[in-house]
């Protein structure tokens, strides 16, 4: 056995975790090189001073300071319930901006026109068959179908025509509400900052980066006039909102958070 | 009504286990009376593990900021009892909750002005070692080696935890914890021979 091997060994022999025979082989290295011996001596004599170190007490102190400490954490946990409905009211009111289907019941709007569009057509007998559609698809749309929707849909060129403008503005304002609604929550957790430890900062701060680079990643992905194309995105959004909500309202665990 | 801080958690006294001995105590039954808010619960709980926190955070941060730090792992250790969920042994999560705030701490202190960790006016050991010159030089060694092999240096050979069991506490692998070691304590040997040749 070469030095190098019974240095690279030598806390695993002192503990006693090597077999029997490398342990053999160890000793009888040892009882040939002087160096290694003296090693050997060192950490054998290191390990047992360290086991024979003393406890170490406490002064008599210290138990009244954690008593003190445990009580001003709890008279500031009974404040912090006090103070939660305030917060619970000021977060719903951001989030009252958003209603969950808020830009699809503005699409009844548009869709009203359209049909009232349509219908005019059919008045003067020259109704064309993808108009007829573009109403139903939006009728749809209302109830949440959009995978039917976007198949009775008729092509962007013709829709455009006859609703785009009002559904355009529509969606641009859903666009909007979420994301103010969504910078309001941000602004209001930026001031909890101060309160976070370092770890639950990171974890947060790691939480919101995700949720950021995938809305711009969906947002880049999508049709800017395709109601369906809304879904995903505002299904993000939502998520974001109810995240940043829990965050708030001191709710995360440690794995909560996104499930992307 | 003013308001009066009390200390003592004896304000609510809710019901008695008729526990006639703190021994019949096992840690599971010990949290849960904790848990109810059950001061001398409680007060068993630190004097159960006073020693072993106290030991292990004035080994990795140095006396002169042992205290503040032993006192903040208590309060986190009764303030999270609830999260302890039994999947541990309750020392092992006591001992990490000790790990991770002194380490925390001294790479905090990282960015503070030098100071000298081991201060001669606290924390002495109770006993004089046998050979109270080698203990004060380990003491010393131990000081200058880096947080995370100080950590597992005082894991295992002074507080005689196994690998297992350094590696739950350390959040590491078991062979990790056998090759920090290893080094660890080549360090030790190192800085003990400087210390005799000076």
């Amino acid at each position: 056995m070469r030095c190098i091997t019974v240095k690279k060994h030598s806390s695993a022999y002192l503990d006693g975790e090597l077999e029997a025979g490398q342990s053999s082989a160890i000793r009888g290295h040892l009882r040939i090189c002087e160096a290694c011996q003296q090693c050997y001596e060192e950490e054998a004599g290191l390990i047992a001073a360290a086991s024979e170190l003393q406890p170490l007490d406490p002064p008599d102190h210290l138990w009244q300071g954690i008593l003190s400490q445990i009580a001003d954490a709890e008279i500031a946990d009974s404040e912090e319930v006090d103070r939660l409905p305030v917060r619970r009211a000021i977060v719903r009111r951001a989030i009252r901006r958003i209603i969950p289907a808020n830009w699809r019941l503005h699409a009844i709007g548009a869709t009203s026109l359209a049909i009232a569009m349509a219908l005019l057509y059919a008045d003067a007998g020259s109704q064309k068959p993808s108009q007829m559609a573009a109403g139903t698809a939006d009728t749809r749309v209302e109830q949440g179908d959009t995978q039917q929707a976007a198949v009775l849909a008729p092509k962007a060129t013709e829709t455009r025509e006859l609703y785009a403008p009002q559904l355009a503005l529509t969606i641009e304002d859903a666009d909007r509400d979420y994301l103010q609604t969504i910078a309001d929550l941000r602004t209001i957790l930026e001031e909890d900052r101060s309160s976070w430890t370092n770890k639950e900062a990171r974890i947060l701060d790691a939480e919101l980066a995700t949720f950021k680079r995938i809305g711009i990643g969906t947002r880049l992905a999508m049709s800017e006039t395709s109601v369906e194309s809304r879904d995903e995105l505002y299904a993000h959004y939502q998520l974001e909102i109810s995240f940043l909500e829990s965050a708030l309202m001191g709710e995360l665990s440690g794995n909560s958070g996104s499930t992307h | 009504m003013p308001y009066t801080k009390t200390n003592s958690l004896t304000v609510s006294e809710p019901r008695k286990h008729g526990k006639s001995s703190e021994l019949e105590f096992n840690d599971i039954e010990l949290v849960e009376a904790c848990l109810r808010g059950e001061s001398p619960a409680m007060e068993l709980l630190y004097r159960r593990y006073k020693r072993r926190v106290f030991g292990l955070v004035t080994r990795i941060v140095g006396n002169s900021d042992a205290e503040e730090v032993a006192q903040e792992v208590f309060v986190r250790i009764y303030r999270g009892l609830s999260k302890f969920r039994g999947d541990s042994q309750l020392s092992t999560w006591i001992y990490r909750l000790a790990v991770n705030a002194s380490l925390t701490h001294v790479s905090k202190r990282k960015r503070r002005p030098e100071c000298d960790p081991w201060d001669d006016q606290q924390a002495a050991p109770d006993e004089p070692m046998r050979d109270s010159a080698l203990s004060r030089r380990l003491e010393d060694a131990l000081q200058m080696l880096p947080a995370g092999y100080r950590a597992v240096i005082v894991l295992h050979d002074i507080e005689g935890q196994s690998h297992e069991q350094c590696a739950a506490i350390l959040g590491c692998r078991i062979g990790t914890s056998k090759s920090q070691l290893h080094k660890a304590r080549a360090k030790m040997r190192e800085f003990l021979n400087q210390s005799l040749r000076e």
